[in-house]
């Protein structure tokens, strides 16, 4: 029997020994910044990540500068997640938000796109739908496979990155991804001044570099801050659900949902199942539409 | 180190004497001199404009997102089909005993080192970083085809370096001793690269020993680096690539090329050093032009098996794919190719007429075209047939029309590669000297060669 | 390094919890731009917030927009007078300025909170900002106490929640017919256990069976959390605990697996010994052959000299 008492709990952390019940990693932490933060005397009451109720003075909440993910880290992914995407084509209706925010975050530029809204029939009586499509992030990745230099990798956390700094250009991986998933900077990428000083790492895809593969990365830079993917973010349908597997959990932002229900009730499927590429995007049929299909294809190519 | 005393030779000296005029290395005449130009100019043109694409990017070419590998590659794997006939002629021929493969050894052994050498060199053209191009050794891969290829292809080119140096040993020698009216220069060259080279009974042993491990060597090696290359295309999970016979019918596919490109050389050295018709006799000809159906006929039955077997079933991407070749955009290209580079070849080489001399110069011209053509054919109708829809794409994006830029830096390997070729017979015999003067020995037995 | 890492996990945990206390559908009150005095200068919209968590600390946030083109955007820096009861210096809780998203937040400190009623008043004011008109809003909540208990039988685990607010006389007595949601922590929201809230009965409880099979960490803990949503009367009430009854992750033991797709470190070993096996044979061979020229040039000088 392991009952909690409130009140103790609660006296306890009235006392102020709040702090003593952090995690070690924030009990460290203390030990390291107390002399270079000023304590402003007042407090807030966090969440620490061992679900700890922890009080912390407000002055811990400023901007802490953005930490550069090395390298080496950034092969190795965020411990014990398996990120996963499900799309809802029933929701989607090509407005194509998911894509313009992705191109902006990801500075695309005019003729790269990491995400793309495919208009979609399955034969000719079947009414057209929208499929925005990205990298799935295969889990027996054929583009991984073929790469010589091990300049595109796949991490425990299930994302497919590609590291521009090892990338030697072959562009095998582009054959051999059968979801033409990825780009390729053909010429020296256009992007603001200020980007191309900005420390480079795998998990943002930026700055692009020429001669260089690029793909959706899932962005992991904003899945550590605990935020979702930007097309998941901008996509006022709720089309786009993300999650981690291991939770068992999928969220659009309004509602967060188990991903075994959310498949099962609703015949989730993978595209292209049958390449054995097992993805990590999950498709929930077009069917019971919110919108009429009204064709307004777009491309951002010039030619 | 320099022997005072020539190459002792049993024979009569005047037929040395003819045989020597005939097949020491020559400086160019005036037909050479423009020859060599032309082949320049080519070659600089490329270069030119591969430094401007070595600084600007890929872009320059008509290569995108889709069409991702182009005429780079289609060449590469020209080159490395070509460099196939080192191995057909001086491993096969001289394993099975031919007797008449003695004047062709050198002749395919040099399209072989050089058109290697090109192959490796695309290779870094297409690369969108060459300036990282040691990665490919310092953070290799093993699981990847490329990989692979990396390592065969050096393997290759070091077993087609010693295939060609090593008979050229005893001739380097000859011409050491008995070459007069050269620059010193080249004599220093022959003598540096003749090891010292004097008919010792052991240096001979040695040296008989040592072509015969090659030769055995070569084969796998040779078959592995072509099948490799097709491996580029058959692991992957495209329409038109994603094909079990892959190796086998690129090999065939090599092997028919490399006689063909051999035809070529043997026709244009007959044809422009005097008296060569006396080495690469009609007789010669005959005989390639016979190995040449034979090849043809391999490369035809892949053929069907490649295109015939998914034109039946004619599943999803594949018949997108075949309808585009068969009567799409590609199929002017496709028909003329399948005919003129491998069905009229064995039309006309069916009959005795045929395998003369010119007309099998044409057609081995038909089937190097062809072969170039056909490579074109298997690299890029497939990017332009995705798996994901892309009538949204413009057209330059549907469909890959290489630059000028990028047909020049592929004229210019295909010069280099060929200006290699004539710069090693400008200084090595292309026949070997030594031994068609052993073979014009009356009693001499073929069979003890091989 | 390992400072970075920590700062790093550390910056993480903040920011996940900040989206997670503070960020769902938690709005009481919204004000509407004021249309007083017109000084020319932008006028904001305010909303406020009251939530009280795990029954212990009162967090007052208040979200500043303004409208840009039609759409209503965040209110970066500006800072935020919160007050009790009335806007009066005496009645001034705290100041705190807003975030990147517009947000300001308070944590109500209990000393100065005057506890003569169970009701309190709570008042987010911008004042005298350079680039915004004044602007106020102001929400009424009154004293609870939500509680949450776990409790593990041989085979049962139960979800007890109790919600109690002081009566006319000031005694604590169980609130009746108000919703509770119950829900599972996970990395980007909260996953609903049920569909529809659950509702206190006369005694003010709740109890609810914990459903088996519900994912936690490598220990099996997760977070659970009841909430009381948007109430007229106690605004949010939260209350969330660690324990470990969800299924044990197991990461993958293999996760260094040696596939084809593996990074260089992880070739498969028939991969490494067959391709290495063939390299040391062949180039085995060629080095024999190069030393066998070798030795046809050592003979070339035997015989010259
Ligand atoms: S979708 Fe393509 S690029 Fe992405 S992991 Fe799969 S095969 Fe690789
Ligand atoms: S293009 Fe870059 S990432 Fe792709 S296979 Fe080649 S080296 Fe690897």
């Amino acid at each position: 029997m392991t009952a909690t008492d409130q009140n103790s709990r609660r006296n306890f952390l009235k006392k102020g020994l709040g702090i003593a019940a952090v995690s070690s990693a924030v009990t460290a932490l203390h030990a390291f910044q107390v002399d270079s933060v000023e304590e402003t005397g007042e407090k807030v009451k966090l969440l620490s990540p061992e679900g700890e109720i922890v009080e912390i003075d407000i002055a811990y909440l400023k901007p802490i500068p953005e930490v550069n993910i090395s390298p080496d880290e950034s092969r190795h992914g965020i411990p014990g997640r398996r990120f996963v995407m499900v799309i809802d084509l029933a929701q989607c209706k090509n407005l194509r938000k998911c894509h313009d925010a992705c191109d902006k975050m990801h500075h695309c530029g005019p003729e790269k796109e990491f995400l793309k809204v495919l208009k979609m029939q399955n034969n000719t009586l079947a009414t057209p739908f929208w499929q925005p499509t990205m990298c799935f992030h295969c889990d027996e990745p054929p583009c991984v496979k073929v790469c010589p230099v091990d300049a595109t990798f796949k991490r425990e956390d299930g994302i497919v990155l590609i590291d521009t700094d090892r990338c030697i250009g072959c562009r095998f991986c582009m054959v051999a991804c059968p979801y033409s998933a990825r780009t390729f900077d053909w010429s020296e990428p256009a992007f603001p001044l200020e980007l191309a000083h900005q420390h480079y790492s795998p998990e943002t895809s930026v700055p692009a570099k020429m001669g260089t593969v690029s793909k959706c990365d899932f962005c992991p830079d904003m899945v550590r801050k605990g935020e979702m993917p930007h097309c998941v973010t901008a996509c006022p349908n709720g089309v786009f659900y993300f999650g981690d597997e291991n939770e068992d959990a999928v969220s659009n932002g309004a509602e967060t949902v188990r991903l075994s229900e959310l498949l099962r009730d609703r015949s989730g499927y993978r595209y292209m199942e049958d390449m054995g590429t097992r993805p990590r995007v999950y498709y929930l049929p077009p069917v019971n539409r919110a919108f009429p299909f009204q064709d307004d294809e777009f491309t951002k190519h010039k030619g | 180190m320099k022997t005072k005393k020539p190459v002792p030779l049993p024979y009569p000296t005047d037929q040395i004497e003819a045989i020597s005029r005939d097949l020491m290395p020559k400086p160019f005449g005036l037909s050479g001199k423009i020859w060599v130009a032309v082949l320049s100019v080519i070659f600089l043109t490329g270069l030119y404009f591969y430094i401007e694409q070595f600084r600007f990017g890929l872009g320059i070419t008509a290569m995108r997102d889709y069409s991702t590998w182009g005429i780079y590659i289609a060449n590469f794997v020209f080159f490395v089909a070509i460099s196939l006939v080192g191995s057909l002629v001086s491993a096969i021929l001289k394993l099975s005993g031919a007797r008449l493969r003695t004047p062709l050894t050198r002749i395919s052994e040099m399209i072989a080192v050089s058109s290697i050498i090109f192959a490796a060199l695309v290779i870094i053209v297409d690369m969108g970083r060459p300036d990282r191009f040691l990665n490919v050794i310092f953070h290799a891969r093993i699981q990847s085809p490329i990989t692979w290829d990396v390592i065969v292809i050096s393997t290759y080119l070091t077993i087609s370096l010693l295939l060609f140096y090593l008979p050229l040993i005893p001739d380097l020698a000859f011409m050491r001793d008995r070459y007069v009216g050269i620059p010193a220069w080249q004599k220093k060259m022959y003598t540096f690269l003749a090891l010292g080279w004097n008919s010792h009974p052991g240096q001979e042993k040695i040296l008989r020993r040592a072509e015969q491990i090659l030769a055995i060597l070569i084969i796998p090696v040779a078959f592995g680096i072509h099948t490799v290359t097709s491996w580029l295309f058959a692991t992957t999970l495209r329409p038109g690539w994603d094909s079990n016979d892959f190796g086998p019918y690129f090999v065939s596919g090599a092997f028919m090329v490399g006689a063909g490109g051999v035809i070529a050389a043997m026709y244009i050295f007959r044809t422009h050093y005097s008296n060569w018709d006396k080495y690469l006799t009609d007789k010669h000809f005959e005989f390639m032009g016979r190995l040449l159906v034979l090849l043809s006929l391999v490369y035809l039955y892949f053929n069907i098996n490649e295109y015939f077997v998914p034109a039946y079933k004619m599943k999803g991407g594949e018949a997108e794919h075949l309808r585009a070749l068969f009567h799409g955009r590609y199929a002017p290209l496709f028909w003329s190719v399948q005919f003129f580079g491998m069905v009229l070849p064995i039309i006309v080489l069916m009959f005795r007429r045929g395998r003369k001399p010119l007309p099998m110069f044409i057609i081995s011209i038909f089937v190097i075209v062809g072969a170039w053509f056909k490579r074109f054919l298997i690299v890029v109708p497939t990017l332009s047939h995705p798996y994901i829809p892309m009538d949204r794409l413009p057209e330059s994006w549907q469909h890959y029309i290489p630059t000028f830029k990028e047909w020049s830096i592929t004229a210019g390997t295909l010069a280099g590669a060929l200006l290699i070729v004539t710069l090693l017979a400008r200084f090595f015999p292309a026949i070997p000297i030594v031994e068609t003067i052993e073979e014009a020995k009356p009693d001499h037995n073929f069979e003890e060669i091989s | 390094m390992s400072t970075i890492r920590l700062i790093r996990l550390f910056t993480k945990s903040l920011l996940v919890s900040i989206s997670l206390c503070f960020l769902p559908g938690l709005s009481v009150a919204q004000s509407e731009p004021s249309d007083s005095a017109d000084t020319g200068k932008p006028e904001t919209s305010i909303e406020l917030m009251y939530n009280e968590a795990n029954n212990h600390s009162k967090v007052l946030t208040a979200t500043v927009k303004t409208n840009v083109k039609d759409t209503y955007e965040a209110v970066k820096g500006i800072s935020v007078n919160f007050y009790q009861k009335e806007v009066g210096p005496e009645n001034l809780l705290g100041t705190s300025s807003s975030n990147d998203k517009g947000v300001a937040i308070l944590v109500v400190p209990e000393d100065k909170l005057s506890k003569t009623s169970v009701d309190y008043t709570f008042i987010a004011a911008s004042e005298n900002d350079a680039k915004f008109e004044d602007n106020q809003e102001e929400i009424s909540v009154s004293e609870s106490d939500f509680v949450m208990t776990l409790e593990q039988g041989d085979s049962s685990r139960q979800v007890l929640i109790k919600l109690q607010a002081p009566d006319a006389n000031g005694t604590m007595a169980p609130v009746a017919e108000v919703e509770v949601r119950l829900y599972v922590q996970r990395l980007f929201g909260l996953l609903a256990l049920s569909v529809d809230p659950e509702t206190t009965d006369e005694n003010g409880e709740i109890s609810v069976d914990f459903p088996a099979g519900i994912p936690g960490d490598s220990a099996g803990n997760l977070i659970i959390v009841a909430k009381v949503e948007e109430h007229e009367k106690f605004g949010n009430l939260e209350f969330q605990r660690k324990i470990s009854w969800g299924t044990p992750l197991i990461i993958d033991p293999n996760k260094n697996r040696r596939e084809l797709w593996s990074s260089r470190a992880n070739a498969p070993l028939y991969l490494i010994f067959i391709i290495n096996t063939m390299l040391i044979g062949i180039w085995g061979v060629i080095a024999y052959i190069v030393y066998e020229v070798f030795k046809i040039w050592k003979l070339g000088r035997q015989k010259a000299s």
